[in-house]
């Protein structure tokens, strides 16, 4: 009964078009959690805290990926890849993060390589 | 000072309690499965410095001039294409001889504010994304303090000791490996997560 109600809110929200809480924003306690990481064990973090820096990150996440699909848009490229998110950090002046995440994505695909050629055993 | 912290961690976290878990479930599952509240719940976050009573404002009181340019067209209306025809012009010349900062244009702030040059063109471009989004009203501004109504009737139903506090049996017998503990018989993953969380915390009662 209460699954049925909880689904046709669902649809109800997605058919009038409203971007939803959940949808525009990170999770709150993934935001806590990765906010603690950088504090001492006994730290609190107020839930106002969390708040602003959920609107924070996200409005940065939209900020860089905005300068990557500009990019793209000009090349008449449809798929944003982690080689565009790196330029438009470098684009926006934040040239400490695009050389660290540019090493990422170098582990990260070398980790696919690595990935494709030996599949698990299970599969 | 003491007793202030201590109310003020103890409001926030039983406010933890209830939404957290909701939003965990989110992430977990990758299910977006929103719930309509029956109860018309008043869900407010306390101020520093303020009781457990205090009236929260509505919006957050941003005193730095950058974030208020930033966030200003959550409040304004809808920004007239005109103004933005002219001002790149004045502005790029002005790159040419200053390198420091930019003078953003602002409807709402009386002092100009200067920007990276490299970050200009980027925040007007998403001004325009977000003036348009509030004008399509696709945003909702307002946040539901759960996402699950049965989760939120649940939370409610559990025992709660001094304080507010869920009881636990197992954290009561084991304060002192409190920190390391996990709870495992307890079957709901995303509840968990939250005791994990608040495990660091010091208990006020």
């Amino acid at each position: 009964m209460m699954d049925n109600v909880g689904g046709s809110s669902s649809n109800i929200a997605e058919n009038s078009g409203i971007i939803r809480e959940q949808d525009r924003l990170l999770p709150i306690a993934n935001v806590g959690k990765i906010m603690k990481q950088i504090l001492p064990p006994n730290a609190k973090i107020s839930k106002e805290s969390k708040e602003t820096m959920q609107e924070c990150v996200s409005e940065f996440i939209s900020f860089v990926t905005s300068e990557a699909s500009e990019k793209c848009r000009k090349e008449r490229r449809k798929t944003v890849n982690g080689d565009d998110i790196c330029w438009a950090l470098g684009s926006l002046g934040f040239d400490d993060y695009a050389e660290p995440l540019r090493r990422y994505l170098q582990r990260y695909r070398e980790q696919e390589l690595d990935r494709a050629n030996n599949p698990p055993k299970r599969g | 000072m003491t007793t202030s912290t201590r109310d003020i961690s103890d409001n926030e976290a039983d406010e933890q309690q209830q939404s957290e878990p909701q939003m965990q479930h989110l992430s977990a599952n990758g299910i977006s499965h929103a719930g309509i509240g029956t109860q018309n719940v008043q869900y407010a976050t306390p101020p520093q410095l303020g009781t457990g009573h205090a009236v929260v404002p509505p919006t957050y009181p941003y005193p730095d001039p950058y974030y208020r340019s930033i966030f200003a067209p959550y409040d304004a209306q809808t920004y007239p294409p005109q103004p933005y025809g002219g001002n790149p012009m004045v502005h790029l010349q002005l790159m040419g001889i200053q390198q420091a900062g930019v003078p953003l244009p602002t409807d709402t702030v009386e002092e100009p504010v200067f920007v990276n040059a490299k970050q200009y063109h980027g925040i007007l471009r998403r001004r325009q994304s977000r003036a348009k989004a509030e004008s399509e009203k696709k945003a909702a501004r307002n946040r539901k303090p759960y996402l699950h109504e049965s989760r939120h009737l649940h939370a409610l139903r559990r025992a709660r000791g001094c304080g507010g506090r869920f009881l636990n049996s197992k954290k009561d017998e084991n304060q002192q490996d409190e920190v390391a503990s996990t709870d495992e018989s307890q079957s709901n993953i995303n509840l968990n997560s939250d005791k994990n969380e608040l495990a660091p915390s010091d208990r006020t009662s």
